[in-house]
């Protein structure tokens, strides 16, 4: 109803509920005008009605209420972030060295910002002779997790192995050494359709 | 001591590749030991198409390994290595 009235008394005062001569129910649906900006939200700080309005430049915030606040807030959207790394390797690796060596293309630089990192690396590896060949992941310069050492038995024929591991520190520089320990060479296939050496992490935000 | 190389070679198989290079640098390098139980340098290879890159080492000392990390040698001990006793390392 309008709020006009005709008689010199002006308005009385009244409440907006269904009660006859009362203000009668606001409609909000796409009816009551308020001088609110498009978006916004409104709540009560227990007095009148407040206006929260929406971010300047929307990027999937939520609506929140954090311990010990007053009123409600846009805050950015909680949950985990991921980032995943890929790399394949290009080009085959071979070598003689009895001590671990970089394996030339699997590398990988991970942003350092994250909260944990999961990292796994499957290598298409074959020797020249029996015994043992080892790989290790390198991570910001020093050995960490993920260590393997396995023993081949066939002689110029590919195995494939993986490993993982799982880091919380800030992480830049994630690499896979490898040693030939029985006096062998080694070889790490590059990753084509029948064989694939990668390395691959995935940053956890 | 070390030498890095890329060289213009296209190989089918690496392993194939890995041993005639290293044949072919222990011949021309006298005394030169790149496999086996005590070797005296080593040799690794990425074998990317007709950009073959070559590294070739000769150990300096007993018991120490020598690499090669983004230009900086590393030295780690090791006992199964050697001293090369021989010429200097030639491609």
């Amino acid at each position: 109803m309008g709020f006009g009235g005709g008689g010199s008394a002006g308005m009385t005062a009244h409440v907006h509920n269904n009660v006859p001569l009362q203000g009668g129910p606001l409609d909000f649906a796409n009816d009551t005008i308020a001088s609110l900006s498009a978006g916004s939200v409104t709540y009560s700080d227990g007095a009148a009605l407040q206006e929260l309005v929406k971010p300047a430049v929307p990027a999937g915030e939520v609506l929140t209420f954090p311990a010990a606040a007053t009123a409600p807030s846009w805050q950015a959207a909680g949950g985990v972030s991921l980032t995943q790394h890929v790399v394949n390797l290009g080009s085959s690796f071979s070598s003689s060295s009895s001590s671990f060596v970089d394996i030339t293309g699997l590398t990988l630089t991970a942003s350092g910002n994250s909260g944990a990192i999961w990292t796994t690396v499957n290598l298409v590896w074959e020797q020249n002779g029996t015994g043992t060949f080892s790989y290790q992941f390198m991570d910001a310069g020093s050995a960490v997790g993920g260590f393997q050492s396995v023993y081949h038995d066939i002689v110029d024929e590919p195995s494939s192995n993986s490993a993982s591991y799982l880091t919380t520190p800030a992480t830049q520089i994630i690499k896979i050494q490898g040693k030939a320990d029985s006096g062998n060479t080694f070889t790490i296939h590059a990753s084509a359709a029948s064989t694939w050496s990668t390395l691959q992490a995935l940053e956890i935000g | 001591m070390h030498i890095k190389r890329v060289i213009q070679k296209r190989c089918l198989n690496p392993l194939v590749c890995m041993d005639d290079m290293i044949k072919v640098m222990e011949e021309k390098n006298v005394g030169l030991i790149l496999t086996g139980a005590t070797p005296n340098g080593h040799l690794s290879i990425s074998h990317e198409q007709d950009s073959h890159i070559i590294w070739l080492f000769a150990y300096d000392h007993d018991k120490k390994h020598e690499s090669v990390i983004n230009d900086k040698l590393i030295i780690t001990h090791s006992d199964k290595v050697k001293k090369y006793d021989g010429l200097p390392i030639t491609q």
